[in-house]
């Protein structure tokens, strides 16, 4: 029993013979009479430049495969590379052909399968895409009506907190009303940096420019930030021309300037100072926010300005926060053409420098 | 000071309603809170029956929003004033809005320190068309 008598004889794939040692063919499997055709000497469908080294090998075929390398000739007349094994048996010499393929053909076949590859790649990535747009928008519009039914009823307290420091109450009552503004004020600050942040992030950021007094700006904010401020115990004063004005968004401006306002109040001890100074520097309004403040470590400054990094001076002493107020002006300032930098000393104090190009219609 | 001005109030948040009419309400020039609605279609209806002179419209709210109930409520009271009332930021909202024969746009924020003076603004603005 040879391994012809079981697999070889039906197999489709190897083209194998049992031949004897002049050549002659004593039998052949289907998928040798499929490749090279019906035949009754191994010597007729040997290329006869090759017929030697085939010839050699049947005279020297042995108990252990040996093989070489000849080009067999076709049914359809063409010529197949093959190499050709043989190992002998009782019957006589087992062969076996093993078409080879060409360099070039087995670099196109590589190619092929390369091609569909990447455009299966292709398809999946496309479908990706889509996927990642849909959620994109999905996320957007969630933000902004998350955002939206957030601040109604901020405001609404915000309003009804004013409205009650107003009337006749108690000092302590008034001090209540006040904490109340206070911590609204905050919250709102935290949605609309959320907002902020959404809107850079998904490129929505458009900046609608117009004239702007930046001290008049500077002013609006001071005004804003006075509970929190009376509330820290911590002073304000501020220094500079009674006017400067820059062709900016008033609205991101404004954001910018209550966010380094906000820092500056909720970071300093009680009884601390915050000091605000514009200057016109050239081509440039500069806007200085000092503090006396909790200060942040030098190792800190590089990431300061990075989305949702929290200081670890600001974590240590609990102070609440997002993370993404900084990002945010800072990417508002860049924005303008302008720049957001900050210089800081632990246990001393910060100066956050807004810088904006006072800039013309034209640019 | 313009004087003397009735509002509609047009609002689906009760208390967001409740606060704007206690500003105005506090207005030292005799501004006072006619009438008020909770969505688009009432707001028509009690337009035409009150016949304000400025009407302060909320866009986001239920049943019918403010700009689709906007031309209605031109329709039922002309000579009164629109001025949308919203919670979206003038730059996303507010030409959409006076596109759309709006007279004025407000973002509804810091309502206690700056709604009267900026309805003031837009009563007094060159563009209206003085009866």
């Amino acid at each position: 029993m040879t391994p012809f008598d079981g697999f070889l004889a039906d197999s489709d794939a190897v083209a194998a013979a049992m031949v004897a040692r002049d050549g002659t063919i004593l039998e052949a499997n289907r998928a040798l009479e499929r490749l090279l055709g019906s035949t009754a000497s191994i010597h007729e469908i040997v290329v006869p430049a090759h017929g030697p080294v085939v010839t050699d090998l049947l005279a020297e075929a042995g108990p252990s495969w040996h093989s070489v390398q000849a080009g067999l000739v076709r049914r359809s007349g063409d010529m197949v590379d093959c190499k050709v094994w043989a190992l002998a048996q009782d019957k006589g010499v087992l062969m076996l052909a093993e078409p080879l393929r060409a360099p070039g053909e087995k670099l196109n076949a590589l190619l092929l399968e390369l091609n569909s590859d990447l455009l299966g790649a292709r398809r999946e990535l496309a479908a990706k895409n889509r996927r990642l747009r849909e959620l994109d928008e999905l996320k957007s519009m969630f933000l902004a009506s998350a955002t939206h039914d957030l601040k109604t009823p901020l405001t609404s307290i915000l309003g009804f907190a004013e409205l009650l420091g107003e009337e006749g109450l108690s000092p302590e009552a008034r001090r209540m009303a006040l904490t109340i503004e206070n911590s609204a004020h905050r919250v709102l600050t935290m949605i609309n940096d959320l907002l902020g942040a959404a809107q850079i992030m998904t490129g929505e950021l458009r900046l609608e420019r117009s004239q702007t007094d930046l001290v008049a700006s500077v002013r609006g904010a001071l005004e804003a930030i006075q509970p929190a401020a009376w509330a820290s115990r911590v002073t304000i004063s501020r220094h500079g021309p009674d006017s400067a004005v820059a062709f900016v968004d008033e609205r991101r401006v404004l954001q910018t300037l209550d966010n380094l306002l906000s820092n500056a109040v909720k970071y300093s001890r009680h009884g601390g100072h915050v000091d605000v100074t514009c200057e016109v520097r050239g081509p440039n309004i500069a806007i200085a926010v000092e503090d006396t403040g909790i200060g942040i470590p030098i190792e800190e400054h590089q990431q300061l300005f990075g989305r949702y990094f929290r200081a670890s001076t600001a974590i240590e002493l609990g102070i609440v926060g997002t993370g993404l107020g900084l990002a945010n002006a800072r990417s508002f300032a860049e924005a303008h053409g302008g720049s957001l930098e900050c210089i800081s000393e632990p246990g001393v104090g910060s100066t956050f420098t807004l810088v904006l190009p006072q800039g013309s219609v034209d640019s | 000071m313009t004087k003397n001005l009735n509002v509609l109030v047009v609002d689906d948040s009760d208390d967001l309603r409740d606060l704007i009419c206690m500003v105005i309400d506090r207005h030292p020039g005799g501004w006072k809170v006619v009438a008020t609605a909770a969505d688009g279609r009432q707001a028509i209806d009690v337009a035409r029956a009150s016949q304000p002179d400025v009407v302060l419209l909320d866009i986001s709210m239920p049943v019918m929003d403010g700009m689709q109930a906007l031309p209605l409520i031109r329709e039922a009271a002309p000579e009164a004033l629109v001025v949308m009332l919203s919670g979206y930021p003038v730059a996303t909202a507010g030409q959409g809005a006076l596109n759309a024969g709006a007279h004025g746009y407000l973002e509804k924020s810091d309502l206690v320190k700056t709604l009267i003076p900026r309805l003031e603004r837009i009563l007094n603005a060159p563009s209206l068309v003085r009866r």
